[in-house]
């Protein structure tokens, strides 16, 4: 007794056909190219033996422009789950091999169950795009195909965390699906994205640019905005899928993977106290203080070529995963624009949504002045930053280590903005403008007056700032809850953390706010 | 290049014009106007080829300020100026220190290169976008 042989010979045929995909050869040219089929991307994601797929022996049923004498394997993308670290996750890879990875509506479909599964299994689900975008064979099928998988993109949003990995062409509507996703991954060469590409600006506008200068993923990375991370090939690009994995939790209802020992550490790190300089006008590096405030200096940072005036990551601060938002005293004085508001406010959104902690570092002059900003709609994009903040309800440690002025020192965490822990440094200044400007205002009258005008207003600054630039009148008035050396603020934060890991705190039932966009 | 003369409110202005988006400035590739006409479509099934098909000759879009120029990332007044015309930098060295919302930022090279040119002196109010200096 034993199966037939025939039977599984059949399934063994069929296998090995769909297992080829675009073919030997073409999988062959990728790889002298330096570059991964749709396969070698998900065996190099999963740990090896765990991939289990979903749909293999997947057929489209397209009967337009000779397509029914056409098979195309798998319809073109491979979908399943299997297991990173020890944890499921799903994923689907474009496969570009077949039929130029294009979404005809079994394409879609495959995707689309992978995204519900993912869904239903409370797991994470990364995405390999390398498609030429929509079967044009399959008509407007393969539109309403990707509103398919846009719909679920937007249903899982806050559920499961969504990664999107760009490792080949992504144009036209097929850049919207990574778009609403949580983190996109691009590859720097070979990955194209962009919604009208250069021949169509230059046919309807007559403006001439290049791929670089607006679909590359430098171009994502430090001008756009639109990508969180660059890879340098697909290898990379999967080792980064594989560090964020590390900071995220699989879904919306448990907590991110700590790694919380039963003894914590307070020692002080006088390399904090070394870092701040003495003369409050030069900068310093954030991501300095950040990495002595990681454990092991490990510090995963997230759109790091974007509006670099603020720093934004994830790490681990005694064994607890945090969410990192710091100004960047070294870029644009560590103002706060419209870019970096956008930037910080989706993260702060983010953490909030998977149950990350939130560490505050503050050394924020204000908001950039400029007719650009103000012209651009400053207000509304930083209200997004007020908006984040105030609606978290994870843990809240804000960190004022030096300037803390106006809108821009609310808009960073305030104890105002519910912060469950405001610490600051010795060197804070907390006020509502800086000192030459508020003596401007407040001693008009006097300064008119005075014979030596710059003499005096050098006087009322001194005093202002003797009152002003400190952080005891905030601590006082209770904004600050505690002032401590830099030195002891790894342990301060690691102390909170601990206490904080039962917060709960709740909001009246809404469908959601109306975050200014 | 056009020089023009503008008269607002009685003050003349002598300004020099460039059109950074003539065709001249750029070889026109022979892309097919059907199919550039065709790619629109939200879903577009050709951009795998777009790449391929890239202008050749690209005018920059910071053409107005010219290659190697050095412009100031905001607002403020230059406390120094750490370099001199001839001088060979590296890129992050710093070419000069401003002053603005209560913080010193160090403008470093963006890349190797000669300083051919400085526009500021300590003590000059610069403007966003303004061209510090300018590297070979």
């Amino acid at each position: 007794m034993a199966i037939s042989k025939t039977l599984a010979d059949e399934l063994e045929k069929r296998r090995a056909v769909a297992l080829e995909g675009g073919g030997v050869k073409k999988a062959e040219d990728r790889h002298a190219k330096g570059r991964m089929t749709a396969r070698d991307r998900l065996a190099s994601l999963f740990s090896e033996g765990t991939f289990q797929e979903f749909g293999l022996h997947a057929q489209h049923k397209s009967r337009h422009f000779g397509m029914e004498k056409k098979s195309i394997p798998t319809d073109g993308v491979i979908t399943g789950t299997g297991f990173v670290d020890g944890r499921p996750v799903a994923a689907f890879s474009q496969d570009f091999t077949v039929v130029g990875g294009s979404l005809g509506e079994i394409h879609s479909k495959k995707i689309c169950h992978t995204l519900d599964y993912a869904g239903k299994a409370g797991i994470p689900i990364i995405g390999f795009n390398d498609s030429g975008g929509a079967r044009i064979q399959e008509g407007v099928g393969s539109l309403a195909a990707y509103g398919q998988v846009f719909y679920r993109n937007v249903q899982l949003s806050g559920v499961v965390p969504q990664i999107s990995v760009i490792a080949g062409p992504c144009a036209g509507g097929a850049a919207y699906s990574p778009a609403l996703t949580d983190f996109i991954i691009m590859t720097r060469e070979n990955a194209q994205m962009f919604i009208c590409g250069p021949e169509v600006i230059r046919a309807v506008t007559g403006q001439v640019t290049t791929m670089d200068e607006i679909g590359s993923a430098q171009a994502h990375a430090s001008v756009s905005g639109n990508i969180h991370f660059i890879a340098e090939d697909d290898a990379h690009a999967v080792a980064i899928a594989h560090r964020l994995l590390s900071f995220l939790p699989s879904n919306n209802m448990m907590d991110p993977p700590h790694r919380v020992e039963p003894d914590l550490s307070v020692v002080d790190d006088p390399r904090l106290d070394d870092l701040v300089p003495e003369d409050p006008k030069i900068p310093f590096d954030s991501r300095e203080v950040i990495k002595l405030l990681a454990d092991d200096g490990d510090f995963m940072e997230v759109m790091e070529l974007f509006a670099q005036n603020i720093v934004i990551g994830f790490g681990r601060i005694g064994g607890i995963v945090v969410g990192f938002v710091a100004n960047q005293p070294t870029v644009k004085a560590g103002t706060l624009d419209i870019d970096a508001s956008d930037k910080a406010a989706r993260f702060v959104r983010f953490c909030n949504v998977f149950n990350i902690p939130i560490v505050t570092l503050v050394d924020v002059p204000g908001f950039l002045p400029g007719v650009n900003e103000e012209r651009r709609g400053i207000i509304r994009h930083g209200a997004k930053m007020l908006f984040a903040y105030a609606s978290a309800t994870v843990p809240k440690i804000t960190v004022i280590m030096r300037k803390a002025y106006g809108g821009a020192y609310l808009a960073m965490c305030s104890e105002d903005m519910g912060a469950d822990r405001v610490i600051a440094w010795p060197t804070a200044e907390i006020a509502v403008m800086g000192a030459d400007g508020a003596v401007n205002i407040l001693y008009r009258k006097e300064l008119a007056e005075a014979d030596d005008k710059a003499a005096k207003a050098k006087e009322l600054a001194d005093e202002y700032r003797g009152q002003f630039a400190t952080p005891y009148l905030a601590a006082g008035e209770l904004f600050v809850h505690d002032i401590i050396q830099p030195r002891q603020t790894r342990s301060a934060i690691a102390l909170t953390l601990r206490g904080l890991m039962s917060k709960r705190e709740t909001r009246p039932p809404k469908k959601h706010g109306n975050i200014p966009l | 290049m056009k020089r023009l003369r503008i008269t607002v409110q009685g003050i003349a202005y002598d300004v020099t014009v460039e059109d950074l988006d003539s065709p001249t400035v750029a070889a026109p590739v022979a892309a097919s106007p059907a199919r550039a006409a065709a790619a629109p479509a939200p879903v577009a099934a050709a951009p795998a080829a777009a790449p391929a098909a890239a202008p050749v000759a690209a005018a920059a879009p910071a053409a107005a300020s010219g290659p190697g120029a050095v412009p100031s990332p905001l607002a403020g007044t230059v406390v120094s100026v750490d370099v001199s015309v001839g001088q060979q930098v590296s890129a992050g060295d710093t070419l000069l220190v401003l002053e603005a919302m209560k913080m010193n930022t160090n403008i470093g090279a963006p890349q190797d290169g000669t300083v051919t040119a400085i526009n500021v002196t300590p003590g000059s109010n610069v403007t966003e976008g303004q061209v510090l200096i300018t590297l070979s």
